[in-house]
């Protein structure tokens, strides 16, 4: 199965509501994929076992996978656009 | 989680005026001790991540900031509700240059974070609604505000 992480500063709000929305919205979408929040001192490592990460910090470093914008999925704000970008990159 | 408890009265500042965001979450934090809902360093924790980790937030009727920093700093859960009398910048989540100028602010005090995973995406709700946002906006009673943000959660 798929995997997507969900980072953000502490771990304790919007990395957990983005993971749950994202896992919400796949399920519509009858996507599977397995959505995790993580932390973000772990990054480095949790990329190397993820096919998409999907940010909610502003991070300089690049990463070898696709990476997308959480805020989307926090405050609804192009959530559409992120969301079909992350399907069409799951389903590849 | 019964969420509308997070919300109360005493935990909630309306129309004061502050020059940053610093002197506003200070004065937010010496409550929240005084009250016994935070240990030590909370307020410098959450400056600190607000440095790395900003939250403000373009929504769509209104701009929020959604302070919070780690569960260690936290005793009791809470949220601590700020209207402010004038502005205040914040940095964009996920950005480090760009600014938001926020009108509401609610100090996030999260113990669970699995317990409360609905909070964020319940608080984004109410607060991308056009008529909640509306009465909030007018609503200048601490009472009134309360009953506004229970009744809709």
């Amino acid at each position: 199965m798929k995997r997507i992480i969900v980072a953000c500063g502490s771990g304790v709000a919007t990395s957990q509501t983005v993971a749950s929305k994202l896992t919400k919205l796949l399920k519509e979408r009858n996507v599977k994929a397995e959505v995790e929040a993580v932390d973000i001192k772990s990054i480095k490592n949790q990329v190397k076992n993820a096919d998409a990460y999907v940010s909610i910090v502003n991070t300089k470093q690049k990463f070898d996978i696709p990476t997308f914008n959480g805020i989307a999925f926090l405050t609804g704000m192009g959530q559409d656009e992120e969301l079909e970008k992350i399907i069409k990159t799951i389903e590849e | 989680m019964d969420y509308t408890e997070l919300f109360q009265l005493e935990l909630m500042d309306i129309n004061n005026h502050y020059k940053n965001k610093e002197e506003m979450l200070c004065s937010v934090s010496q409550v929240l001790k005084k009250k016994n809902f935070i240990n030590q360093g909370f307020y410098e924790a959450l400056i600190d991540r607000e440095k790395s980790f900003p939250t403000g937030l373009e929504l769509a009727h209104i701009n929020i900031a959604i302070p919070h920093t780690d569960v260690e700093f936290v005793k009791e859960p809470f949220i601590y509700f700020v209207k402010l009398a004038d502005e205040i910048d914040f940095y964009q989540m996920g950005s480090d240059d760009q600014q938001v100028t926020v009108s509401v602010v609610m100090v996030l005090g999260i113990k669970n974070p699995k317990e409360q995973v609905g909070l964020l995406s319940k608080l984004m709700e109410l607060f991308s609604d056009k008529n909640f946002v509306r009465q909030v906006v007018k609503t200048e009673d601490k009472e009134n505000i309360l009953g506004l943000v229970r009744k809709n959660f």
